[in-house]
């Protein structure tokens, strides 16, 4: 199977930007680092399913990364009305708040019962489509090893409450994201119709 | 483009009904402590807990009115088009995932049924119903756990079970988090590792063969290469094998203690079913295949470490409570024995046997004895053995739960348990395996020394027992439940065992 430099040029990229991610959201630092790194990461699955797409397009590649990126926004929107505390502040957790930093680390994670999960094995799947049995398995480690920060930041202070248009933003995208893991036919048709937008 | 079959629908009410508990325990206590006052809250309170014992028995009754058809070596399946064109959302009951469910709606139905009794025993804040939103939170967090557990148990297709395993991991790991937020962190690291295992052996056999239903699994593996078959086959029992592992893996349980009034047991049994379950659902396809021998030392060695260590630590355990916690380790080691000794070609269906019917049996001998340490706790105020001595004369029922369960879980007759070794040892002996056999009769040995011991030193002394408090019904008639269930199907043992005679030649017997 020959590789075009471009689809070498994603690989390598893509790889090398979800190792250095995951290594960064590795470093213990603030709860809000770690975020952005993982945000980074999950970006990285993004262009590996392009990559994949690029090399075979019958890989479903380009669908797996539309998926990903629909989880990757509503996971990071969510994350962004979490407004972390200062180290050592003092406040009493707010259930809403809480909730919507978990469903967004377990988004980013891939972990069910979110829409990440699906965009996950869409990813890995295109990866051994092309046989490129390495770097899912690198993807899939990277996973793993993403739990880490996850359980650190969630561990950490809890965010500030969520109030008024906060709060019903927040409610929305878990509702969404929930429903989507749960229901995932509606992220993979849009995905199925932004394929057809892209390669006619 | 959906396959809806006749019998879907109860599959899926039987699949969501502890979703729907789960979702009233969490959103009842919440609305009584806003809306309501002391009393109308005490009222209220019930509400959620009997919602989730009603729900117990209906799953229990849709469970058995499935089964005729999954006895007759039938299947009752449903298949939905989870993603259009991706995978299936694929359901099925056979005779052995019914049996597991079977087991988990039974620990779920007396959870409730002991959650009710502690609330009328317990200290007036609890009696009044002063809701605690913790509690609540961990309420829902168990029955949803039960959810996932019996989706995975359903799982016709390895997606699915990953998905629904991890489901219900991740809301173990909350649970876990509570109170031991370490081990809470090492808890989802290996289940997020063993689910990552599991996903990437049913991509690649999906990638080899184009499918990854677990009902063609045996036919489906034997189409690929060797080498690509014990690839997907070290992934997937990989991934489920810290479910079964007692020690380490399950060393979370112990911090769990001191929420005795939440019944942790639940987490660690639940994983003990359903990894043991899964594992045999898959056993066909995958574990006797000749390509996997170091899976099957391995499983030996962590099983035999497993039992020994569990036994152990029970030995020298200084309250009820932990005692509990280190014979469902010994017990996981039973499992995990089994599953080993089960891979050898020449095995007899004896030692598989054995194993389905300890998925049903070793919760409810195990539930008796956490029962014990819960009774104790909450008529004296402690389990622990050094404050604890003469209790015959005011607690002679919990004392001979405690007996029963716990030389049950040792295999002692007329016990339920007397027949899981009698099958295991059995079939040791038949397959040539003396020194494992013995290992294990030794092993009973000394977990049944360690059950007499405990009884003694609770039980028997010649001290004053301490004070206690009434006794409430509802933790007597439990505890009479299981006493009487123990025996019962020590002594008249007959259909469990056809059962499990049924599940072997039907679901199992489908090795290549």
């Amino acid at each position: 199977m020959t590789i075009s430099a471009p689809v070498i040029a994603a690989v390598v990229v893509g790889a090398a930007l979800l190792l250095v991610a995951t290594v960064m959201a590795l470093r213990p630092r603030r709860a809000a680092s770690g975020l952005s790194w993982m945000i980074t990461a999950t970006f990285a699955y993004c262009i590996l399913g392009l990559a994949a797409a690029l090399q075979a397009r019958e890989s479903d590649g380009l669908r797996g990364a539309a998926v990903q990126l629909i989880a990757l926004a509503l996971a990071a929107v969510l994350a962004l009305q979490c407004q972390s505390r200062e180290s050592g502040e003092p406040g009493t957790p707010q259930g809403l708040a809480s909730a919507a930093r978990a469903v967004a680390w377990l988004t980013l994670l891939g972990l069910p019962p979110t829409i990440g999960f699906h965009a996950k094995v869409m990813v890995y799947r295109s990866l051994l489509n092309v046989g490129w049995g390495g770097v899912a398995a690198l993807a899939m480690a990277a996973a793993v090893a993403g739990v880490l920060p996850a359980v650190w930041a969630l561990g950490s202070s809890p965010p500030l409450p969520l109030k008024g248009s906060r709060a019903v933003i927040s409610v929305a995208l878990i509702a969404l994201i929930a429903a989507l893991g749960l229901y995932p036919h509606l992220a993979v048709s849009l995905a199925s119709a932004a394929e057809r937008l892209a390669a006619p | 483009m959906a396959a809806i079959q006749q019998n879907s629908l109860i599959l899926v009410w039987l699949f969501v009904l502890p979703f729907f508990v789960a979702g009233c325990a969490a959103l009842f206590p919440r609305f009584s402590l806003r809306f309501h006052s002391d009393a109308e809250r005490a009222a209220m309170a019930w509400a959620p807990f009997s919602l989730a014992a009603l729900a117990c028995v209906m799953g229990v009754g849709l469970t058995v009115s499935l089964l005729p058809t999954a006895l007759t070596g039938g299947r009752v399946t449903a298949d939905y088009w989870w993603t259009q064109d991706l995978y299936h959302f694929r359901l099925q009951a056979d005779g052995l995932s019914l049996l597991a469910v079977f087991a988990v709606y039974l620990l779920g139905f007396l959870l409730h049924l002991h959650l009710v009794g502690l609330r009328e025993a317990g200290p007036p804040a609890e009696a009044t119903g002063t809701v605690n939103p913790t509690g609540a939170y961990r309420a829902a967090l168990i029955l949803a756990a039960q959810g996932c557990a019996i989706g995975a148990l359903l799982s016709g297709d390895l997606i699915v079970l990953v998905f629904s395993l991890e489901s219900g991991l991740i809301c173990l790991w909350a649970l876990v988090s509570v109170t031991a937020p370490r081990r809470g962190l090492r808890f989802l690291v290996a289940a997020q590792a063993g689910g990552t295992l599991v996903l990437g052996g049913g991509l690649l056999m999906w990638r080899q063969v184009g499918d990854t239903s677990i009902h063609a699994l045996p036919l489906l593996l034997l189409s690929m290469n060797p080498p690509e078959l014990r690839m997907v086959s070290a992934l997937i029992l990989l991934g489920l094998l810290p479910l079964i592992l007692g020690a380490p893996a399950h060393g979370w349980l112990v911090s769990l203690l001191p929420l005795k009034r939440n019944v942790p047991m639940v987490p660690a049994t639940l994983l003990v079913i359903v990894g043991t379950a899964l594992m045999l659902r898959l056993l066909p396809g995958v574990l006797v295949l000749p390509g996997l021998p170091a899976f099957a030392a391995l499983c030996l060695v962590l099983g035999l470490f497993s039992l020994w260590w569990g036994a152990l630590r029970a030995w020298i355990a200084t309250d009820l409570g932990a005692f509990a916690a280190w014979l469902t380790v010994a017990q996981s080691g039973y499992l995990l024995v089994a599953l080993a000794a089960a891979s050898s070609p020449t095995a007899p269906p004896s030692i598989m046997q054995a194993a389905a019917l300890q998925v049903l049996l070793a919760p409810a001998a195990i539930l008796a004895v956490w029962s014990v340490a819960s009774y104790v706790a909450a008529r004296t105020g402690s389990d622990a053995l050094p404050g604890i001595s003469g209790m015959t004369k005011t607690m002679p029922l919990a004392g001979v739960a405690l007996l029963v369960g716990g030389l049950s879980l040792a295999g002692a007759p007329p016990l339920a348990g007397f027949h899981v070794q009698r099958w295991l040892i059995s079939g040791l002996f038949v397959d040539g395996r003396w020194a494992l056999g013995v290992v294990v009769i030794l092993a009973d040995l000394f977990i049944a020394a360690a059950v007499l011991g405990v009884f003694r030193q609770a039980f028997l002394r010649a001290e004053p027992p301490p004070p206690s408090a009434p006794a409430s019904p509802w933790l007597s008639g439990q505890l009479a439940l299981l006493v009487g269930g123990i025996v019962l199907v020590g002594v008249w043992p007959g259909p469990l065992m056809r059962w499990c005679e049924v599940i072997f030649r039907t679901t199992l017997s489908l090795s290549p």
